[in-house]
C-alpha cells in the first residue's frame, strides 16, 4: 500500500511531508489534522498505534473529506483543506494518508462480475461474458453507462411471481384471472404440463361478501389498486359429492420417472422451494434480489406466524416485493399495512378501540414496529445518516411511548376479507387485503409526531381508510424515512459502512425520486434509490479496496445461491423446485425464516474484536459463529460435490441421494491448466479479487492434489469458496 | 396494567440500540481492546454443575404423567378425562387407578398420587428422594387468576395455546413478546456467568438437538454436536486439503471483514477439533438404549467425562424430543415416549454414578428438568387431547429435596378454580419460578437474576433464590 506520509505524534513528534496532512499538537494536548483536498480518486486518513494495524478515521472519495462514522469530531472544510480537530482521544500514535496510486486493476469482466455479485444472486460465467458494453473504453468510469443500461434491461424483464408459480402447479380448480381487469397479475390457473401439484388448502365459501362497495378494504375483495375482484368468475368449490372442499389436497402426482416417495416433502417448505427456484433460475435477477432485500425490511417470519404450510398467503405477501421492486416505497408500505399476513404477525388483526369498562386497550405492536423498523427508526437522523443531537449532545428519540399509544388507536377495526373459492383458504382469507369493521375503529383525533392533529374522522369506512393511510403518509414524509431506508438498502447490497455522502445521495434519490436524471420524480421511487445505490462511485470505484473498512460480509444465503448458479444447479424433478432443506438450521438464514420481525441481523451489529474496536457495523456477522461457519462450508462442499442432498456432514437436502445436480461444463475446457481454471473460478466467484498470494496457495495445493477433470473442478471451486474474497464483497 | 412497555424493548433491544448509537469513541475502543458481554462478576467456580433440558416438543399430556390416587380426586380425574381408555373403547383418556405407579407427597390437598405406568425408574428416583414433580406450571407474565383472565385486566402471553409461541415463551421467559428477539434464558445466563469456563473455547451451552432459542444469547449460540460427535469441516481429514484450508485461513488479508472472517473461521475449526479431541476417546461403561433420547444422553455423559480437557465448570445441555402433540391418540404414543425416557434416564443415572476411569459420582452435579409447550386439555376430543396451558414437570438431582410434588396440584374436576374451559388449566406456578430455582442452583446470584428472569419483579418470589425450595432454601 502506498503510504504518502507518516506522522509520529507520540505526544510530541510531528513530521510533515508534502504539506498533507499536517498534524499539529495543540496547547491543551489535543491533536489537529489538516488535510489538503484530494488530488486522487480516493484518499484515506488512517491511524495506528503499532504501525501494523491501521484504522481509517477520515476519507475523501472525491466529494471532500469526511469522518467515517462513528467518529464525531468537528471537521472544518474550506475550499482547499479540511481540519479535523479535538483528536485528543486518539492523539497518541501514527497517522498516514493512503491513496489509490497503486490500485489493483480489475478488468471490465471482473468489474461486471463484481457488480452482478452486488445486485443479483451471483453471476454465472455466461452472464459475465454476455454483459453488454465490456469493450467500452469508459466502462469503468462515471456515469457507468453500461451498468445503468443493464439495470434498465433488467427492469423490463417479465417478473417471476412466486404466487403464480405456486398456482400453476397446485389446484386444478384455481381459475386464471390474470386477464380480468383489476386483478393482480399473478392469479393464474393450474398448468397440467408442469407435472406436479403442490399441496394446497381449499376453503369453504361460507358467505357472500358485499361486492358492490367500492371502498378499499371494505366488504368485498380487492386488488392492490382497490378495485373490486368479481366473485363470479371462478369455478365452484364442491367436490364430486357436492361437499365443499376443505383442508389439504394433493393428488394426481405424476413426476416423471419417480415414485410417490420422491415427492414427499413438508408442506411447510413449499414456499421455500419456490423461492430457491427463483433465486437460482429466474431471469429477473435484479428484481428478485431487491424483493429479497425488501422482505428483510418488512419482515414476516414463520416463527410467530400461523399456518406455514398454507403457501398462497406467503407467496402473495412476498409478491408485494416482487411487484414493487421497481415501484414506490409508499405503495409497499400501504400494501404491507393492509396485508392480513402482516396483520396477524404483528397482531393488529381484529384490533379494537379501547374499552374503558373492560379495561382493554388497542394492541401497540404495529404502531411501534411501523415506526421503529418500517419508516423512521429510533433516532432523529441528519440526511447523511449521522445522529441529530440536542443541546446537551444527546441523540434525540423519534417517538416516545405516548406516540405509540396514540398510533395504536389508528390500527384498529381491521379484519380478514371474506373467503372466496379460487384461492387457498385455511382458517380465513389471508390473501386479499384487510376488510374494515368500523365498529372496532377509534375515530377520535390523534396527535402526530410533529404535534399536528390527525382527525377526528367520520365514522365510516372511508374514515378508517383515511385515518390509516394518513398516518402512513405522515411517516413516509418524515425526514428520517429516506435516510433510514437508504442505510438499510445500501447495507443489503454494497457496503456495511457507507459514507455520509453515499447515504445522502441515496436518501436524496428517495426524497426526489431522481438520481442523476434517472427516475420517476415521485418521492419513494425505488428505481432512483436503486440506481443511486449501485451507480454511486462508492459502489463502483475499485480503488476503494484500499479502504480496509470498505465492503461487507455477504449474506450466507446469497453465497449459497451464488454457488448454486455457478454450478448451474438443475432440479432432478420435473416440477423444477429446488428443495434445499431447512437452511435456517444450517446457515441460520433462509427465506421466510427470520426468527423475529428484527430480521436475521441488526443493521448495527458489531462482532467482538477488530470490527467492534473500530466502531464498524457488520450485520451479517451476527449469524456467523462457530457452528454456522462450519456448516456453511460443509454446505459448499455438499453442493459442489453432489448438489442438493442430505448427508452426514453438509446436509442441505431431505434425501440421501441427489435432488438437484451440479454441472461442471462451464469449466471443462480449463482442467488441463490449473492456473487458467483458477482464473475462471476467480472471475465468477470472487470477481477477480483473489490476490497473488491467495492464488499461489490455491495453485500449489491443487497441484499437489494431482486431480483431473471434474474432481479437479470440484476441489478448485470448493477451495475458492473458502477464501475471504468469495465470502466478502469489497 | 400493560407490562409490554415495561419489559421488552427497554430492557433488551432499546439498550442494544442505545449502546450502538452512542458515541463509540476511538479512545474507548482502543483502550478496551475487546468488549465482553459483561464484567467478570465473581471468582471462578471451583465446582462442576450441569443443567440438562429435556424439551418435550408438542405439548406433553402431563396430567396423565402425574395422576391423583386419592379416591375423590381420582374419580374427578377419571370423569373429566371422559372415563378410562380401556373401559370406554378409546374415547376416554384416563388411566386405570390400579395401573398407576404409587407415590406420595406432602404439601398437597391429599397424599396419594400415581406416576405413568411406563415410568418405573422415575418412580424409584422419586422414592429415593432424587426426583420431584412441579405441578401446573405454565408461562405467565404476572400472577393471574381466572377472574383476571376472564376480565382481560392482566397481561397474558402472546399466542396462547399455540405451539411456536408457547415453545418460545418457555425459552425466552418473555411471553409478552412474540418471537425470539429477547433470546433464550440459558443463553443470557451463560453470558452473565463470565466467571465460568473462562479458558474454554467451547460455549457453555451445548445442544444435542440443533439450534434452539433457549441457548441462544445476545452474542452467543450453543455449540451444536450430533449424538455421534461435533460437526467437523468436510474434507479436513485429507492432509493436502487441510493444508490448503490452513493456508487460506492463515493468509494475511488487508480488508477488515476478510481478516475477521478468516480468524473466526480458524477459531471455529479449532473449536470443533478441540471438541473432537476432548470427547472422541471418552467412552461410557453403561449400554444406552439406541433411541433418540438414549443416544443423546449417552453423548452428554461422554462430554461430561471430558469436562477437564474442555475446561468447563458449568455446562447446559439441550435435548429435544418431538412427538407429543397427541390430538388423535394419547395413550399408546405417550406410553412409547415414556418408555424411551425411562430407559434413557436409567442408563444415564447409572453411568454418571460411575463416570470415567475414576468412577466419579456426578449425580449431585446434574439437574435434569423437563420443559414442554403446554399441558393439554383434560377433556377428550373423542380420541385425544388439545392444546392447553398449565402442566406437570419433573426434575432429577442427586442431592435435591426430592420425593415431593412442588407447586399446587390442581383440582381437575370440570369448572374447578383454574379451569378456563375444556379443562384448560390456568397455571398456578409460573415458568419463571421454576427457572429461578434452576438458575439459583446453577450459580446466578439474585442481583443478576433479572437478566435471566426478566419478569422476576412481577412475582412475589422476586427476592427468593429458591421459590419452590426444591434445589435449595
Amino acid at each position: 500500500m502506498p503510504a504518502r506520509f507518516f506522522a509520529l505524534s507520540l505526544f510530541i513528534v510531528i513530521t510533515q511531508v508534502n504539506g498533507s496532512p499536517s498534524v499539529e499538537l495543540e496547547n491543551d494536548g489535543s491533536v489537529k489534522v489538516v488535510l489538503a483536498n484530494t488530488q486522487l480518486d480516493i484518499e484515506l486518513l488512517q491511524f495506528s498505534t503499532d504501525l501494523l494495524s491501521w484504522q481509517t478515521i477520515a476519507r475523501d472519495y472525491g466529494n471532500g473529506w469526511e469522518l467515517i462514522q462513528p467518529y464525531e469530531w468537528p471537521i472544518e472544510t474550506t475550499t482547499s483543506s479540511a481540519t479535523v480537530e479535538e483528536l485528543n482521544s486518539v492523539g497518541k500514535g501514527f497517522y498516514r494518508t493512503t491513496s489509490n496510486e497503486n490500485a489493483l486493476a480489475l478488468s471490465n469482466s471482473e468489474l461486471a462480475a463484481r457488480f452482478l455479485t452486488q445486485c443479483t444472486f451471483g453471476p454465472t460465467l455466461s452472464e459475465i461474458n454476455n454483459f453488454t458494453g465490456l469493450s467500452d473504453v469508459d466502462f469503468a468510469d462515471p456515469p457507468y453507462t453500461a451498468f445503468n443500461n443493464w439495470i434498465d434491461a433488467q427492469i423490463n424483464i417479465a417478473p417471476f411471481y412466486h404466487r403464480a408459480f405456486f398456482r400453476k402447479q397446485s389446484d386444478p380448480n384455481f381459475v386464471d384471472a390474470t386477464n380480468v381487469a383489476g386483478r393482480l397479475p399473478n392469479e393464474v390457473e393450474y398448468d397440467p404440463t408442469l407435472g406436479h401439484r403442490f399441496n394446497f388448502f381449499r376453503g369453504n365459501l361460507s358467505f357472500k361478501p358485499n361486492w358492490t362497495c367500492s371502498l378499499h378494504g371494505h366488504g368485498g375483495v380487492y386488488d392492490s389498486n382497490g378495485i373490486v375482484i368479481d366473485a363470479s368468475d371462478h369455478a365452484g368449490n364442491l367436490d364430486s359429492n357436492g361437499i365443499p372442499k376443505i383442508g389439504s389436497h394433493i393428488d394426481d402426482v405424476n413426476a416423471e420417472g419417480k415414485t410417490i416417495w420422491d415427492i414427499s416433502y413438508s408442506n411447510n417448505d413449499t414456499k421455500q422451494y419456490i423461492w430457491y427456484h427463483s433465486a437460482v433460475k429466474a431471469e429477473d435477477q435484479l428484481r428478485q434480489r431487491i424483493a429479497w432485500l425488501l422482505s428483510q425490511y418488512f419482515v414476516v417470519g414463520e416463527e410467530g406466524s400461523n399456518h406455514p404450510a398454507v403457501t398462497e398467503r406467503w407467496t402473495n405477501y412476498y409478491d408485494i416485493f416482487v411487484r414493487n421492486a421497481f415501484g414506490n416505497f409508499k405503495d409497499i408500505l400501504y400494501e404491507v399495512t393492509w396485508s392480513p399476513h402482516m396483520a396477524y404477525y404483528l397482531s393488529y388483526l381484529n384490533n379494537k378501540e379501547a374499552n374503558a369498562s373492560a379495561g382493554t386497550f388497542p394492541d401497540e405492536n404495529y404502531a411501534r414496529e411501523v415506526m421503529q423498523l418500517f419508516t423512521i427508526g429510533l433516532w432523529e437522523l441528519n440526511k447523511d445518516g449521522s445522529l441529530k443531537k440536542d443541546s446537551s449532545g444527546n441523540p434525540i428519540p423519534t417517538y416516545d411511548n405516548s406516540d405509540i399509544e396514540e398510533f395504536a388507536r389508528v390500527f384498529t377495526g381491521l379484519r380478514l376479507a371474506a373467503a372466496r373459492d379460487n384461492i387457498e383458504i385455511f382458517f380465513g382469507n389471508y390473501v386479499d387485503p384487510l376488510r374494515i369493521l368500523n365498529d372496532w375503529h377509534d375515530f377520535g383525533a390523534k396527535t402526530l409526531l410533529d404535534g399536528a392533529t390527525h382527525g377526528p374522522f367520520p365514522e365510516t369506512d372511508q374514515g378508517v381508510t383515511d385515518d390509516i393511510n394518513g398516518l402512513l403518509d405522515h411517516l413516509f414524509e418524515h425526514s428520517n424515512t429516506p435516510t433510514f431506508f437508504a442505510k438499510f438498502f445500501i447495507q443489503r447490497l454494497t457496503v456495511s459502512n457507507p459514507s455520509g455522502n453515499y447515504i445522502e445521495a441515496v436518501a436524496d434519490a428517495f426524497e426526489t425520486g431522481m438520481y442523476k436524471g434517472q427516475g420517476s420524480g415521485e418521492p419513494g421511487d425505488l428505481v432512483a434509490v436503486l440506481k443511486a445505490t449501485l451507480l454511486h462511485p462508492e459502489a463502483r470505484e475499485p480503488s476503494l479496496q484500499f479502504d480496509n473498512a470498505h465492503g461487507k460480509l455477504r449474506e450466507p444465503l446469497i453465497r449459497l445461491m451464488h454457488l448454486s448458479r455457478v454450478l448451474n444447479l438443475e432440479s432432478e424433478r420435473t416440477y423444477e423446485w429446488m428443495s434445499f432443506n431447512k437452511l435456517e438450521d444450517v446457515i441460520f438464514q433462509a427465506p421466510y425464516e427470520s426468527p423475529s420481525v428484527f430480521n436475521f441481523y441488526r443493521p448495527d451489529y458489531k462482532p467482538n474484536g477488530e470490527i467492534n474496536d473500530q466502531g464498524l457495523n457488520a450485520p451479517e456477522f451476527q449469524i456467523h459463529n462457530d457452528v454456522s461457519a462450519i456448516q456453511l462450508k460443509n454446505a459448499y462442499w455438499t453442493l459442489t460435490h453432489y448438489g442438493i442432498r442430505g448427508n452426514q456432514y453438509g446436509s442441505i437436502g431431505t434425501k440421501s441421494y441427489t435432488e438437484a445436480s451440479p454441472s461442471y461444463t462451464d469449466f471443462n475446457n480449463y482442467t488441463s491448466n490449473i492456473s487458467e481454471l483458477l482464473g475462471k473460478i476467480n472471475l465468477v466467484l470472487a470477481s477477480g479479487r483473489l490476490d497473488a498470494s491467495t492464488l499461489n496457495i490455491l495453485e500449489t495445493r491443487l497441484t499437489e492434489m494431482n486431480l483431473s477433470g471434474d474432481e479437479l473442478i470440484k476441489k478448485a471451486i470448493f477451495l475458492v469458496s473458502l477464501t475471504p474474497q468469495f465470502n466478502i464483497l469489497h | 396494567m400493560n407490562l409490554n412497555r415495561k419489559i421488552s424493548r427497554r430492557q433488551f433491544i432499546g439498550q442494544a440500540n442505545c449502546a450502538a448509537v452512542g458515541t463509540a469513541s476511538l479512545l474507548s475502543s482502543l483502550l478496551s481492546l475487546r468488549l465482553t458481554a459483561g464484567a467478570v462478576s465473581a471468582n471462578a467456580f471451583n465446582d462442576y454443575k450441569v443443567l440438562i433440558c429435556l424439551f418435550l416438543n408438542g405439548g406433553n399430556d402431563s396430567y396423565n404423567m402425574l395422576v391423583p390416587r386419592d379416591d375423590d380426586a381420582y374419580s374427578e380425574y377419571a370423569q373429566v378425562r371422559g372415563g378410562t381408555y380401556l373401559d370406554t373403547g378409546g374415547t376416554g383418556l384416563a388411566h386405570r387407578k390400579e395401573d398407576l405407579l404409587p407415590i406420595s407427597s406432602v404439601g398437597q390437598d391429599y397424599t396419594d398420587f400415581g406416576i405413568h405406568p411406563k415410568l418405573p425408574f422415575l418412580q424409584s428416583l422419586y422414592n429415593e428422594g432424587n426426583a420431584a414433580f412441579i405441578s401446573n406450571v405454565g408461562s405467565l407474565i404476572e400472577p393471574t387468576t381466572r377472574a383476571q383472565y376472564n376480565s382481560g385486566s392482566h397481561s397474558l402471553p402472546q399466542g396462547l395455546f399455540s405451539h411456536p409461541d408457547h415453545q418460545i415463551h418457555w425459552q425466552t421467559l418473555v411471553p409478552q413478546v412474540r418471537g425470539s428477539t429477547n433470546k433464550g434464558w440459558a443463553g443470557r445466563m451463560a453470558e452473565s456467568m463470565t466467571q465460568a469456563n473462562q479458558s474454554s473455547s467451547i460455549s457453555m451451552n451445548i445442544s444435542l438437538s440443533g439450534t434452539n432459542v433457549l441457548q441462544t444469547g445476545m452474542g452467543t449460540v450453543p455449540y451444536i454436536t450430533n449424538p455421534d460427535g461435533a460437526v467437523s469441516l468436510s474434507g479436513y481429514t485429507d492432509p493436502t486439503l487441510k493444508m490448503a484450508v490452513d493456508d487460506i485461513l492463515g493468509n494475511h488479508y488487508h480488508n477488515v471483514y476478510a481478516r475477521t472472517l478468516a480468524e473466526t473461521n480458524r477459531n471455529a475449526i479449532d473449536a470443533s477439533e478441540a471438541f473432537k479431541y476432548a470427547v472422541d476417546d471418552k467412552v461410557n461403561t453403561t449400554n444406552f438404549p439406541d433411541t433418540k433420547i438414549g443416544e443423546r444422553l449417552s453423548m452428554i455423559a461422554r462430554i461430561m467425562q471430558a469436562r477437564d480437557p474442555l475446561l468447563m465448570q458449568r455446562q447446559i445441555f439441550f435435548v429435544e424430543r418431538g412427538g407429543w402433540d397427541h390430538h388423535n391418540e394419547v395413550i399408546a404414543p405417550q406410553e412409547n415416549l415414556f418408555e424411551e425416557i425411562n430407559e434413557a434416564l436409567q442408563a444415564f443415572w447409572t453411568e454418571i454414578g460411575n463416570s470415567g476411569p475414576n468412577g466419579d459420582n456426578l449425580r449431585d452435579s446434574v439437574v435434569i428438568y423437563t420443559a414442554s409447550d403446554f399441558g393439554r386439555t383434560l377433556t377428550s376430543n373423542g380420541s385425544g387431547s388439545d392444546h392447553a396451558w398449565g402442566g406437570n414437570h419433573f426434575v432429577i438431582n442427586g442431592s435435591m429435596n426430592g420425593g415431593k410434588i412442588y407447586g399446587q396440584y390442581p383440582v381437575l374436576a370440570t369448572g374447578s378454580p383454574n379451569d378456563i374451559g375444556r379443562g384448560r388449566l390456568l397455571p398456578t406456578t409460573s415458568v419463571d419460578a421454576y427457572m429461578t430455582e434452576l438458575a439459583s442452583w446453577f450459580g446466578v446470584p439474585m442481583n443478576e437474576m433479572e437478566t435471566v428472569i426478566p419478569n422476576l419483579e412481577n412475582f412475589s418470589f422476586a427476592n427468593t433464590p429458591y421459590p419452590l425450595g426444591m434445589l435449595g432454601v
